[in-house]
């Protein structure tokens, strides 16, 4: 049972893997939209070492931009003040 | 984690720091094409120079950086806890301009205790002398001060 549990883990891994690397190159093409080449390289040296060789660096590089850039602080900003509402007397 | 037990601390910092750099330069090269997109020369000649800084002088340029954030974006700031954080607290050392705000408000304290009526103690009561004589022998000086100034204006 805990094989199996590891083994899909391993999926589970691949597939992270395979989303950082494809993250890591969208985010190269929409920096550098102008230059396909430069795009190419960038997200080579990108995949190379964010993925390929310091696969935990990548990833919590991409959790701490998810983090940073996708708004999830805003809307902890709006619902702040009814999470930690005053309790009324 | 394995590979972080494998390689020399050493390498891992300097590739990643090689990383961040290419990152730096992929911003900074967006906002150039973004700057410079109707002229290639002006461009090519920027992202020389922007190369030359990210990759040779990248530590100074970010210290230079954090020292403008500091000292001009955040200089109001730091003008401020200087004023009123720094200031009061060396005063109670007897440092810089905070040292005449605590007898100052020990002073005004005590006036106001007299104009509702109260009897101070005998401490309160020297205090209060030797403030006033302070005073009003800064204010002499500052009369002569004048005298003089005004006499040296009419020769």
């Amino acid at each position: 049972m805990t094989m199996l549990f590891l083994e899909e883990l391993q999926w589970v891994w691949w597939i992270i893997i395979f989303l950082m690397a494809y993250y890591y190159y969208n985010w190269a093409q929409e920096h550098l939209a102008f230059s396909p080449i430069l795009t190419l390289v960038v997200a080579a040296i990108l995949i190379y070492y964010l993925v390929i060789v310091y696969p935990w660096a990548g990833l919590l590089g991409w959790f701490i931009s998810i983090i940073m850039f996708s708004g999830l602080l805003f809307m902890g900003a709006v619902f702040a003040p009814f999470l930690f509402r005053a309790k009324p007397k | 984690m394995i590979e972080l037990a494998a390689m020399p601390l050493l390498q891992v910092t300097a590739d990643l720091w090689f990383v961040v750099r290419i990152l730096v330069f992929s911003y900074l090269l967006f906002q150039l094409y973004l700057m410079f997109r109707d002229s290639q020369i002006i461009f090519g000649m920027a992202v020389i120079v922007s190369a030359y800084f990210i990759f040779v002088h990248a530590v100074s340029v970010t210290i230079l950086m954090l020292c403008f954030f500091l000292f001009v974006v955040f200089g109001n700031q730091l003008q401020m806890l200087v004023m009123f954080g720094l200031e009061p607290l060396l005063g109670v050392f007897g440092i810089g301009s905070g040292r005449f705000h605590l007898e100052q408000n020990e002073f005004m304290r005590l006036e106001q205790k007299v104009a509702q009526g109260e009897t101070l103690g005998a401490s309160e009561m020297s205090f209060m002398q030797q403030y006033s004589t302070k005073q009003m022998r800064a204010q002499q000086m500052t009369g002569q001060l004048q005298e003089q100034q005004m006499r040296r204006r009419m020769v």
